[in-house]
């Protein structure tokens, strides 16, 4: 069974380009295409008479009406299980963090080889989850910061604390691992892990905002 | 004092006008220096004040006097503030001190009582009865007795009411109050008493005795003595008895003096320890109460004045002296004894020196005082007075061979005398004849000439003295040993082995065991040396030190540097020369000189105390050698009057009994002087521009007013007592805000001094800027002030620091709008141009794969469109402001090395320091320091064929260096190759020019073994611009 892709890109030639790359790569099929958030989230409702079933969304951050980081936070409301991995032009990005904040678990640019975006996108399906230098500089920032909701703190483990520093440092999964002494998907999960407590406080903040309570 | 006592006593009896005057019990003088400055010369009354002014009641107002200055109050006819009459009849002081006095317009012309308020006096109110006596009535306070009234001064209503009316009508001429509160009036009718309790009655008395032209019930004076018994005095004296029942009238008998209106009516009563004091129309009467006598005391005026003894006021002050005024001026007598007394000469009396210059004097041992003189022979003076002269007789050669007698000297039977013609002697026992005794090898002594001067006896009977040609000493049995001394011979001291000589050219000390002599002369470069080459008085003390008179003062021998110290003028020697010098039983020198006498006393204050003719010394001039000193410490100097004989005991300066008081105190400022006459305890505060302030006083010394010094303290400033001698003034000026204390003190005579006047403190008030709460506030103001530019300069500085921050601010959103423009616009447009590209190939090489130089193409156009996009996405890394940090460099340079060699399958050996410092790098930098290793990993993986490459990097506290070394191929041995253009071309010169944009440096070091580049960074110059944008503090804007 191929892991299930939709796409979600307002430029019509990329998004039909990249629907040909899934397509056209083994165990990857492209389920649907969306030139807007608005019409991808309305398949994923099934108050809309949606129901399309989907692995990974591949969605453009920049996009007209609603933009990709909300529609990351709706798909995480909708569909928890579903993967976002954001397109992006450039790596290190205010809006990419955004979007890993806001629940997207990884990040893929739009000039990556297609072979490379194929890759990315089976290590995220596997549990994985790309992290900058830059990225994980936000990161730490982001759980250094005190929680604004102590009683839902998702605090980092001593050795999510340690990749992340590695990270910030520079250092490559690879060069993680082998510091470390676990496997590189040992480190994604990691990375995945880290990702997941970021989006729960992310809730959580957005919550308390939601009551007054920050 | 034996001798003297006896002599003057004796002299005494004999009369003898001009020889030692007899301490007379009270002579009364005229006070010429106070009549001088009175208002007018009839004093009516005489008053002690409280203060001890002295005030006299004259024609022409009222005088005050402090024993220097008279200071008046007159009727001003435009002024009711003034004396309401001249003619002040009465005077009295009530008990809160004010003055009260009755004065009319002309002679018994009634003008009106009037009143001085004290303490100052200068405040003069009249009151509305013109016709009544005022008196001090039982309360203290001042009544009236009008013809028909009695009336009460009442404080609070400033006026008299009515106490109640007389016993019968008759003009009121004085009032008492005694002891026992009965109010006595004495009128013209008699003597009137108002008890406090019963009734009031008339005293009767008995007159018979009294003859005319007296009005027998005329009552004029009234006085309680100190034993309670109230005096009467009108046309005579009486006194009440114990039960003050009656009037007991004495039956004396006075002189009957002629004329209307006189008698003896008596104008004041003092009473003294024996008796009374009456002022009357006849003279100074004094009644002594044990004997009963009268005696009466003539007051001497000038010219034949018959009412010369018109006495109106009588009052003896707290000295004891007595002031008696009269009609025509001041009379006093003082309680004090002359201690100065003078044997003259009186050309009329043959019981009197022969002359008035005195030459010599000596005692014998018969007990003779023995005065020679100048013209007028030897003058033998016996025990009882009698005098007896030895002249030069020219035809009897038993007389003296000379009037002149310089010099005399005794011993147990002898008498020598030094005449102006040779030596003479006078056989004690038969004294009726003198021997003139020859010198056989001595040249012929000249008429007049001084010769057998300084005649001296030593313990062996040896008599010295200056002859013509020198020393002569003549020994008891006739022998004359001479010694030549150039120098006239003044006078002679024999000491142990020798002698002091003062000669009229220097002093000799004459050596007799070596016959040899120290001559001293005057040196005018040599202050230890003799003042004056003319020498005359010589003593040795009891101390040892021999003294020395000359023509220019007193020296002192000083044996340790053989020389002299001097006292002179300026010491307080009343003259420069010299001419005698005696010691009293207590070591006091008795110097006399051209202008008095001085005494010299080492412990006293005043060491030297001149006498002159002020103190009754007699003689203005004294005479060299004229001197003698009895054995119970007489003294007798010789001078051109006569003799003044003393005895030191008797010059004791009379203490000082009265306080200091402030008679004046002047304050000025730059503009004005004003001038108040009282200052109390209270002291007086002074306003700020008051610059100079001062004092005048005044040691109320009705005596001798002129030897009082004074002394003065201002606590505060003065150190201590500052003696200002005879000046009656203290002036302060420009001292600092603050509190004194003004303190006046006086001296007598012999310098003893009295008590110190009340304290007077004087605050000078400081000006506003001078006070403590001014200061204060000018400190805070300065404070504030300091603060208040402080915060100007904080805020700003603040503000610059904000408008930077808003401008960096700016410039970030400026960057960051950069960077998301080039994201959506360029990136975007380039990320579709890649994906459509590869689309595009991927389209074609299904469609047709044999398209290869399209295919080919298309991928480069999707390599390029790739690259691009790196590129901008370093840029916009590069530019986006979130990245300016010293962290982000080196995060993303390792994560770029690490991507780039795993990319490309090369070793990277990695060397990032663990952590790095937090600080702030701006963009250039980090876009400089990025693209250089970005530029050096790609000609790396490019061209240097290594398989290892070492990446290290370090930050140093103050650079950081970035170190690219691999093993590749370098460049330098492929020239041409691909590695050189890299290297050597653009690639190089870009890096170099980005290191050097950023003040820091490049080096390049390729050999065949591998290519190292290394590059450092100042850290100064990774923060270009300041991002501290936290302000410090806040302030308000």
């Amino acid at each position: 069974m191929s892991v299930t892709v939709a796409i979600v890109e307002d430029l019509e030639d990329v998004r039909e380009g990249l629907a040909a790359l899934i397509d056209a790569a083994d165990g990857f099929a492209c389920a649907a295409t969306f030139g807007d958030a608005e019409a991808f989230l309305d398949a994923l409702t099934p108050a809309r008479g949606g129901g399309l079933r989907l692995d990974i969304a591949l969605m453009d951050i920049g996009l007209p009406g609603m933009n990709g980081i909300e529609a990351v936070r709706a798909l995480r409301r909708l569909r928890p299980t579903v993967q976002a991995m954001m397109l992006t032009v450039y790596e290190d990005n205010e809006h990419v963090f955004e979007a890993l904040r806001n629940g997207a678990t990884g990040y893929v640019l739009k000039t990556t080889p297609p072979d490379e975006l194929i890759d990315a996108l089976r290590q995220l399906h596997a549990g994985g989850s790309p992290m900058s230098s830059g990225i994980a500089r936000r990161v730490v920032e982001a759980f250094h910061r005190p929680p604004l909701v102590p009683d839902e703190e998702t605090p980092l483990t001593p050795r999510e604390e340690e990749i992340l520093d590695l990270l910030v440092q520079g250092f490559r999964y690879r060069e993680i691992g082998e510091q470390l002494f676990i496997s590189l998907d040992t480190v994604r999960t990691h990375v995945r892990h880290v990702y997941e407590k970021m989006h729960v406080r992310s809730r959580a903040e957005a919550t308390a905002k939601v009551l007054g309570r920050g | 004092m034996h001798v003297f006592r006896l002599l003057t006593v004796v002299l005494g009896l004999v009369g003898l006008a001009s020889a030692v005057r007899a301490q007379a019990p009270v002579a009364f003088e005229r006070a010429t220096e106070v009549e001088a400055a009175l208002p007018q010369s009839s004093v009516y009354r005489i008053l002690e004040d409280q203060r001890g002014f002295l005030w006299f009641a004259t024609r022409e107002g009222l005088g005050r006097w402090d024993g220097t200055t008279m200071r008046t109050w007159r009727r001003d006819p435009f002024d009711r503030a003034s004396l309401p009459g001249n003619i002040v009849r009465q005077l009295v002081e009530d008990n809160s001190g004010d003055l009260w006095v009755r004065a009319e317009a002309t002679d018994w012309t009634p003008a009106g009582i009037a009143r001085l308020i004290g303490p100052a006096h200068d405040e003069v109110r009249r009151y509305d009865h013109v016709d009544a006596e005022v008196f001090i009535g039982p309360d203290g306070t001042p009544w009236l007795a009008d013809s028909t009234h009695i009336w009460r001064f009442n404080q609070e209503a400033d006026r008299f009411i009515h106490v109640r009316d007389r016993l019968r009508t008759s003009k009121a001429m004085t009032g008492l109050a005694t002891q026992d509160g009965t109010l006595w009036i004495g009128a013209e009718t008699g003597l009137e008493a108002y008890p406090p309790e019963g009734p009031a009655r008339l005293v009767p008395f008995d007159v018979s005795w009294i003859s005319p032209p007296w009005r027998e019930n005329d009552i004029r004076t009234l006085a309680e003595s100190p034993d309670g018994t109230l005096w009467v005095s009108g046309a005579h004296l009486g006194r009440l008895d114990a039960s003050r029942q009656t009037l007991e009238t004495l039956d004396l008998t006075v002189p009957d003096v002629p004329g209307h209106g006189r008698g003896f009516g008596t104008n004041a009563l003092v009473f003294d320890a024996g008796g009374i004091w009456m002022a009357t129309l006849d003279g100074i009467y004094h009644y002594s109460i044990a004997s009963a006598a009268l005696t009466r005391h003539s007051l001497r005026l000038p010219g034949d004045i018959p009412t010369q003894n018109w006495v109106t006021g009588l009052h003896r002050d707290r000295a004891g002296t007595l002031w008696a005024g009269t009609v025509w001026g001041l009379h006093r007598a003082s309680p004090r004894t002359r201690p100065f007394h003078l044997i003259a000469h009186d050309p009329d009396d043959p019981n009197s020196l022969g002359s008035g210059i005195i030459l010599s004097i000596t005692r014998d041992s018969r007990g003779a005082l023995w005065v020679g003189t100048l013209g007028g022979g030897l003058n033998q003076i016996t025990p009882e007075g009698r005098i007896t002269r030895y002249r030069h007789e020219p035809n009897d050669p038993r007389t003296l061979s000379h009037d002149w007698i310089w010099s005399l000297a005794s011993d147990e039977n002898q008498l020598w005398i030094g005449t102006g013609s040779g030596l003479n002697s006078i056989d004690l026992n038969r004294p009726s004849s003198v021997e003139r005794i020859q010198f056989p090898d001595s040249p012929p002594v000249g008429p007049a000439g001084p010769s057998a001067v300084g005649l001296t006896l030593d313990s062996t009977g040896t008599l010295w003295f200056g002859h013509i040609g020198g020393l002569y000493r003549r020994a008891p049995d006739g022998q004359v040993r001479i010694t030549t001394i150039e120098e006239g011979i003044q006078a002679i001291r024999t000491i142990r082995g020798g002698a002091w000589i003062t000669t009229g050219g220097g002093l000799f000390r004459y050596d007799a065991v070596a016959d040899s002599l120290k001559h001293y002369t005057h040196d005018p470069d040599d202050p230890t040396s003799l003042s004056d080459n003319a020498t005359m008085a010589l003593h040795i003390d009891k101390r040892g030190h021999f003294w020395v008179g000359t023509q220019s003062g007193l020296g002192r021998y000083n044996p340790d540097t053989d020389g002299f110290i001097h006292y002179t003028t300026a010491d307080g020697l009343p003259g420069s020369a010299v001419y005698a010098i005696l010691e009293d039983d207590d070591g006091r020198l008795w110097i006399s000189t051209n202008r008095g006498l001085a005494r010299y006393d080492e412990a006293s204050a005043i060491r030297i105390r001149p006498y002159t003719l002020d103190d009754g010394v007699g003689n203005v001039e004294f005479n060299r050698h004229a001197a003698f000193r009895d054995a119970d410490g007489t003294m007798y100097f010789g001078g051109d009057r006569g003799v003044t004989v003393f005895h030191p005991k008797d010059l004791v300066a009379p203490a000082r009994r009265s306080p200091v008081v402030i008679t004046a105190f002047h304050r000025s400022t730059r503009d004005t002087t004003f001038t108040t006459t009282y200052v109390g305890s209270e002291g007086v505060e002074l306003a700020p521009e008051v610059t100079t302030f001062g004092f005048e006083f005044a040691a109320l010394e009705f005596l001798d007013a002129h030897q009082v010094r004074y002394a003065v303290h201002l606590e505060g400033w003065d150190e201590g007592w500052v003696e200002i001698g005879a000046w009656q003034e203290r002036t302060y000026t420009n001292l600092p805000p603050g509190t004194y204390t003004f303190r006046v003190r006086a001296a007598n005579a012999d310098g003893v001094w009295g008590d110190a006047s009340p304290a007077i403190p004087v605050v000078i008030r400081p000006w506003f800027w001078q006070t403590a709460w001014f200061q204060a506030l000018a400190v805070f103001a300065l404070i504030s002030l300091v603060a208040l530019v402080v915060w100007d300069v904080s805020r700003r500085r603040y503000r610059r620091q904000l408008a930077h921050v808003e401008a960096q601010r700016a410039l970030d959103a400026e960057r960051a709008r950069i960077s998301r423009d080039m994201h959506d616009e360029v990136g975007a447009s380039l990320s579709e141009i890649a994906v459509l590209s590869e689309v595009a190939r991927r389209q074609l090489e299904a469609a047709s794969p044999s398209h290869g130089p399209a295919d080919e193409r298309l991928r480069r156009i999707a390599d390029t469109s790739r690259a691009m996009l790196e590129s901008l996405g370093q840029i916009v890394w590069a530019i986006n402001p979130r990245n300016d940090t010293l962290g982000a460099l080196v995060g993303t340079l390792r994560e770029h090395a690490a991507r780039t060699l795993e990319a490309h399958g090369l070793d990277g050996r990695l060397r990032f320091p663990r952590s790095v410092p937090e600080r702030a790098v701006s963009a250039e930098v980090r876009r400089s320091v990025f693209l250089i290793a970005k530029e050096a990993l790609h000609n790396v993986v490019k061209h240097a064929g290594a398989e290892t490459v070492t990446v290290e990097l370090a930050v140093a506290p103050d650079h950081l260096s970035l170190t690219i070394a691999d093993d590749g191929r370098g460049f330098a041995s492929h020239a041409g190759d691909g590695a050189r253009s890299a290297f050597g071309g653009n690639g190089l010169a870009n890096m170099e020019r980005r290191a050097q944009d950023i003040g820091g440096t490049l080096s390049i070091d390729s050999t065949g073994h591998g290519t190292t580049l290394h590059l450092e960074v100042p850290l100064s110059a990774l923060s270009k611009s300041p991002v501290d944008v936290t302000p410090r503090r806040h302030l308000p804007a």
